[in-house]
């Protein structure tokens, strides 16, 4: 039956435009907004329209330069003179009404500072290394020991046997180390007499400065630091110089005058120890970055979320009893929000984990952080992938299985030989789902860390944008970043599913 | 060849490893329930233990504060109706794309399934500002919004089920002189189900769940902004969010038993077939 | 599945529509939620043709607040951290300038330099709020210590406390916030040691003029480094709750915090003997002040509809009436800026805050007059990162002058 052809276009056009116009308006309309805003300095604050502006700028810049008169009328009837500070102010304009604003600004040139297009300089920053350092994977050296802080009182033996001794090469360096702190248990000890507050508190307990307080404790303080100034230059004409100023200026007993001068030396003898602390108890480590971290999350959530659905998905179509509970068992975590994940989640690293193991820190602790977020995304994931292997396995034909296991292939055989190449397009479609949930996963690191995830190292690229739009008044350069996730998204995609088809066809 | 016997045996073995495994894999849900019983204090000092004195206190504090019926109504509309306008408008337009041989039919199925990669920070901004033109700020206007956004996985997942479906029913009645809607919604709707089953069920997770974009299109009254009442940055009281965890997640987890023989099928059928 | 279906939508009629115009308050002092419940009410209460909704966003609120602006959907009154936020909200226009507002001036002098730009005022001081040591009175009394004057004293506090095997600070380094505000402290306390004044150290960066690095900065970072060391050891676990609450039960006996503080500890501990003191930086005792400004200020967004912005006007005159100042104090728990406001209903750290300043001044709260960016990462993030050993004390100061430099540029 052949239908007039305006009919069918009419059809058509019924069933499909409206999802093609709801998918417009709130999908592709907002996409080429968010293009267009990866090309400018916005700031995310800014209004493309001003809401307040001095008389005279707003005569000059915006109302002299419009030409038509219709466009005059309508700006005059938005903009309303305020003359009691002599400015132009909005009033609140939404719809139609803010796009013609919008339209009217743009022919005639006006840009709000904050809201200038500035092609593709977002884009070269990012490519040139010029944002954070943080967001790209790359080297630092670690300090452990700030030099003007006071001496650690114990520094983990393998910290100090590993990251600390090796890296000095002088004999002397090394033995005056192991004079200072001396192995007691698992961590080096400072020697008691090295306390220094104890060496401090020779001045400051002096009869001059804590009893008759003839002595200042600024004047005190002062030569302290100074004296310690002085030991991390290994200054000794500077130490000489310092203790007989200060002797000079301020009244002391013979003895007290002694106590000082021996005190300082001693405070002076630590300036060594520190300077060699500082320089060479350091670690050179490799810091993931945004980008790198991004990369490790996917990878391995990928790689485990479905290494271990799929070995799920095998235990439970074994044909055990309680496969059908264990199923529900194990895919209730994904009908939970990320928000709600994320909370259970910090109970058991807060609460839990603590009490059961004795080790204290968990997302605290850099090392283990990028480890934890991948286990929880994992645990959330992985039972929905499971059920999708189920269904793959239960394309399995059983007669052809049970046929091989009586010819007496082994389990092996049969998993390598039969399952799996009836489960690739099962594979194909927890890679892509796996794939592009890691790259977009937002909500967990967010309600489980927030900004202070930069300092774990764990914040995946879609945080780092909304931290950059919003908290950093960055909203071009982070929108800009996430065109370049939309395109990374839709390469690796691309690249799975091209490779995965190609597998199906051959297999 | 192993015996029938030691094969058994093995399943045994199995099932209590498996048992186990799925103990420690729901220990955090169980531990989250455990708390919501307890006293504040009794959770600080004593979290894993079983309580010693139960209470109710926490779930009233977390229903009155989430005002929980509300924000259970609120989640519910804009789940219902929203996963409806998506199941409606994707499956008529997958149907005709998949029907259509055309340049153009392909180039539009290409325009939906290329939005699946597309990061929602992109569009967060203007989409705000879009709800405000369009004055869709509310539990109301938010339903559709999601109509547009989850139009593409729809589309995609219908579209690739279409093709997998016989065009001999529709043409049958077709010529019976059956108008297109007829048999769209009597003949091929019906034929849909398997994959509309799946779609219903990932989209009503998606949006039960979904914390952004009504956070800053709705601003509250949603359960999962609710819940924020009490874990945030200068407060958290462990009792009443343990508690509002649970009151927030057990219709869903309802949800999920009543229909875990359709989800499972459905998520089979969606995923193999799409 | 059909029968759920029905019933939802049957309770969705059921349900009905909105109730009558109201008017919304954002806010994000969470702690406070309670009390700014029964202060909106209050107010309803006398002008029952005006509800106040209550709009909070506990983590990241700026970043909520600026999507709105952007978008439009700011709410009404809006609860907005002093200086800089008011500043540049009032800058892109989004406030109503309150300049001639009646209620301006019953508002202490003090508290308005918190909410002047461009010589007007855009919103209205409600606290002021100091950070220092929140300590326990019955703790220092068991090893007869006496409340820190000078850095020296405070070492001295911390030996004894250390040696009988009580953690002298209760830690906080899971959020970035609290070390943020350690940190400018430390820095705007250094300033004085120099004879530089806080707003003068910022006009002088805002001028290109100065480093962040101008201080004594091996004394900033190695303060830094003694905090840390006299922490809970799983301080790097402990969010704000954890730390309120762990000094509440006597676990440690001092606590770096803002005085907002002390509701949460003694609502876990309504026994709590608490004082309040200025974190002592410097050993010269008088240079050792609180660091206490204006908190939070309520503003009107100009966005909002003409009787709307007269209905938000209503209540932020409403704000300085007896009435409501005394259930700020009372039950939001903070002080008050109105000229007369009777302070009586908030307990001893305040009068411990509000004489100590009285008598000797405070430092202005230098993180809020920083250009936002470079508090929120710079500060926050840079200290914290400071403290697990991801960026070095050098790195820090760079990182301070650099996003101070683009943020000039704006």
């Amino acid at each position: 039956m052949v239908q007039p052809k305006f009919k069918v276009v009419v059809l058509f056009a019924v069933f499909v435009l409206p999802a093609l116009l709801l998918y417009s308006i709130f999908f592709l309309y907002p996409f080429v907004q968010g293009i267009r805003i990866s090309f400018t300095n916005w700031d995310g604050l800014t209004p493309r329209t001003p809401i307040s502006m001095p008389q005279a700028e707003f005569e000059s810049t915006i109302l002299n330069r419009v030409s038509s008169v219709a466009d005059r009328d309508f700006l005059l009837a938005t903009y309303q003179l305020d003359a009691s500070d002599n400015q132009y102010k909005r009033l609140y304009v939404t719809g139609l009404a803010r796009y013609r604003l919008q339209r009217i600004l743009r022919r005639i040139g006006y840009e709000p500072q904050s809201y200038r297009v500035i092609g593709f300089a977002n884009y070269v920053q990012i490519f040139a290394g010029k944002v954070e350092q943080r967001f790209y994977p790359h080297m630092f050296t670690k300090t452990n020991f700030n030099e003007d802080s006071d001496l650690p009182a114990t520094i983990p033996r393998t910290e100090f046997e590993r990251k600390f001794l090796p890296n000095l090469t002088n004999a002397d360096d090394k033995a005056l180390a192991e004079h200072y702190y001396a192995l007691a248990g698992d961590a080096y000890a400072l020697q008691p007499q090295f306390n220094e507050f104890n060496l401090e508190d020779r001045i400051w307990l002096l009869p001059e400065v804590a009893t008759t307080k003839r002595v200042s404790s600024e004047s005190v303080d002062a030569f302290i630091t100074s004296v310690k100034t002085a030991g991390l230059s290994k200054d000794s004409a500077a130490l000489a110089g310092q203790v007989s100023e200060f002797l000079r200026d301020n009244t002391f007993s013979a003895a007290s005058a002694a106590e000082v001068t021996a005190a300082a030396r001693d405070i002076y003898g630590l300036g060594a120890l520190k300077k060699m602390l500082a320089e060479s108890w350091t670690d050179r480590q490799f810091e993931m970055g945004v980008v790198g971290f991004t990369i490790f999350f996917t990878f391995f959530t990928v790689l485990l979320s479905n290494l271990i659905a799929f070995f799920l998905a095998l235990a439970l179509d074994s044909g055990i009893k309680t496969q059908k509970v264990l199923r529900s068992v194990f895919f209730l975590p994904n009908v939970l929000s990320m928000i709600i994940v994320a909370l259970v989640w910090s109970f058991v690293f807060y609460n839990l984990l603590p009490k059961l193991t004795g080790i204290e820190l968990w997302m605290g602790d850099a090392a283990k952080a990028p480890w934890l977020i991948v286990l929880v995304q994992v645990w959330q994931q992985a039972g929905y992938l499971m059920v999708i292997y189920l269904a793959g396995m239960s394309n399995v034909p059983t007669d052809v299985l049970e046929a091989s296991s009586i010819d007496g292939a082994t389990f092996g055989k049969r998993l390598r030989h039969i399952t799996l190449p009836l489960l690739v397009p099962a594979f194909t479609i927890c890679l892509f789902l796996s794939l592009s949930n890691s790259l977009k996963s937002f909500d967990l690191v967010y309600a489980m860390q927030g900004p202070s995830g930069y300092a774990t190292g764990t914040v995946p690229f879609v945080m780092d944008i909304f931290f950059d739009a919003f908290a950093k008044k960055q909203a071009g350069l982070g929108t800009a970043k996430a065109i370049l996730l939309f395109l990374l998204i839709a390469l690796v995609t691309g690249v799975q599913l091209s490779i995965s088809k190609r597998r199906e066809v051959q297999l | 060849m192993s015996a029938p016997g030691s094969h058994k045996r093995s399943l045994i073995v199995l099932e209590a490893i498996m048992i186990l495994v799925a103990l420690i894999w729901i220990y955090p849900a169980l531990f989250v329930l455990n708390n919501a019983v307890k006293p504040e204090a009794d959770i600080k000092l004593h979290p894993i233990s079983l309580p010693t004195t139960l209470t109710i206190a926490n779930f009233i504090k977390a229903w009155t504060e989430m005002r929980f019926p509300q924000a259970l109504l609120n989640t519910a509309i804009i789940t219902v109706f929203g996963v409806a306008g998506i199941i409606l408008v994707s499956s008529m337009a997958a149907w005709k794309l998949a029907r259509s041989f055309g340049r153009i039919s392909w180039v539009l199925y290409l325009l939906f399934a290329f939005a699946m990669v597309i990061p929602f920070q992109i569009i967060m901004v203007p989409i705000v500002g879009l709800s405000t033109d369009l004055k869709l700020a509310s539990v109301w206007g938010i339903i559709p919004m999601y109509w547009g956004l989850g139009a593409p996985l729809a589309v995609f997942m219908y579209h690739g089920f279409v093709k997998g479906v016989p065009r001999e029913l529709e043409e049958a009645a077709s010529i019976d002189g059956a108008g297109q809607f007829f048999v769209f919604f009597r003949v091929v709707f019906p034929l849909l189900r398997p994959i509309t089953a799946t779609i219903v069920i990932l989209d009503a997770l998606w949006l039960w769940n979904d914390f952004l974009l009504p956070l800053i299109v709705v601003k509250a009254g949603t359960l999962q902004l609710e819940q924020l009442h009490f874990y945030g940055m200068f407060l958290r009281e462990y009792g009443p969010s343990a508690a509002s965890l649970i009151l927030s997640a057990t219709p869903i987890v309802i949800f999920y038993l009543m229909l875990q023989k359709y989800i499972i099928k459905g998520i089979a059928a969606g995923a193999v077939k799409g | 599945m059909k029968r759920v279906l029905v019933l939802l939508i049957l309770a969705v009629v059921l349900a009905g529509t909105v109730s009558a115009q109201s008017l919304e308050m954002y806010y994000y002092k969470q702690e406070i939620q309670a009390g700014l419940k029964t202060l909106t009410d209050a107010f309803t209460k006398e002008n029952p043709g005006i509800t106040i909704s209550l709009l909070i966003v506990p983590n990241d609120a700026d970043a909520t607040m600026s999507a709105r602006a952007a978008a439009g959907t700011l709410s009404e009154i809006l609860e907005m951290q002093s200086y800089s936020r008011v500043f540049e909200y009032a800058q892109k226009g989004y406030l109503v300038d309150l300049s001639k507002a009646p209620v301006m001036a019953k508002v202490i002098d003090s508290a308005k330099p918190a909410v002047t730009w461009n010589g007007k005022q855009w919103a209205v001081p409600m606290d002021f709020a100091g950070i220092g040591i929140v300590y326990n009175k019955d703790i220092f009394a068991k090893y007869k210590l006496q409340p820190p004057t000078t850095y020296r004293d405070l070492e001295r506090v911390v030996k004894t406390l250390s040696d009988n095997g009580v953690t002298p600070f209760a830690g906080l380094l899971k959020e970035n916030w609290s070390i943020g505000h350690f940190i400018t402290m430390v820095h705007t306390t250094l300033l004085a040691e120099k004879k530089i004044a806080a707003p003068q150290f910022v006009a002088d960066m805002n001028a290109g003029k100065t480093t962040f690095g101008v201080v004594d900065t091996g004394k900033l970072f190695s303060v830094i480094d003694f905090y840390k060391a006299n922490m809970d050891t799983n301080a790097q676990e402990m969010a704000y709750s954890e730390q309120a609450s762990a000094f509440a039960a006597g676990k440690e006996a001092m606590m770096v915090q803002g005085l907002w503080s002390y509701g949460a500890a003694i609502d876990a501990n309504p026994n709590l003997n608490a004082g309040f003191i200025p974190f002592p930086v410097s050993n010269t005792a008088s240079v050792n002040k609180f660091y206490a400004d204006v908190d939070s200020t309520f503003g009107i967004s100009s966005q909002a509809s003409a009787p709307k912005q007269a209905a938000a006007r209503k209540f932020i005159e409403w704000l300085a009436t007896p009435a409501a100042v005394k259930i700020w104090t009372r039950d939001c728990k903070l002080t008050s800026d109105f000229k007369g406001a009777d302070q009586s209903a908030l307990k001893s750290p305040f009068g411990d805050l509000m004489g100590t300043v009285g008598k000797n001044g405070a430092y202005p709260w230098a993180f809020s007059m920083y250009p936002t960016n470079v508090f929120e990462d710079g500060a926050k993030n840079g200290a914290l990162a400071y403290v697990f050993g991801k960026k070095t004390a050098a790195d820090v100061i760079a990182d301070m002058d650099r996003m101070w430099a683009e943020s000039l540029k704006k």
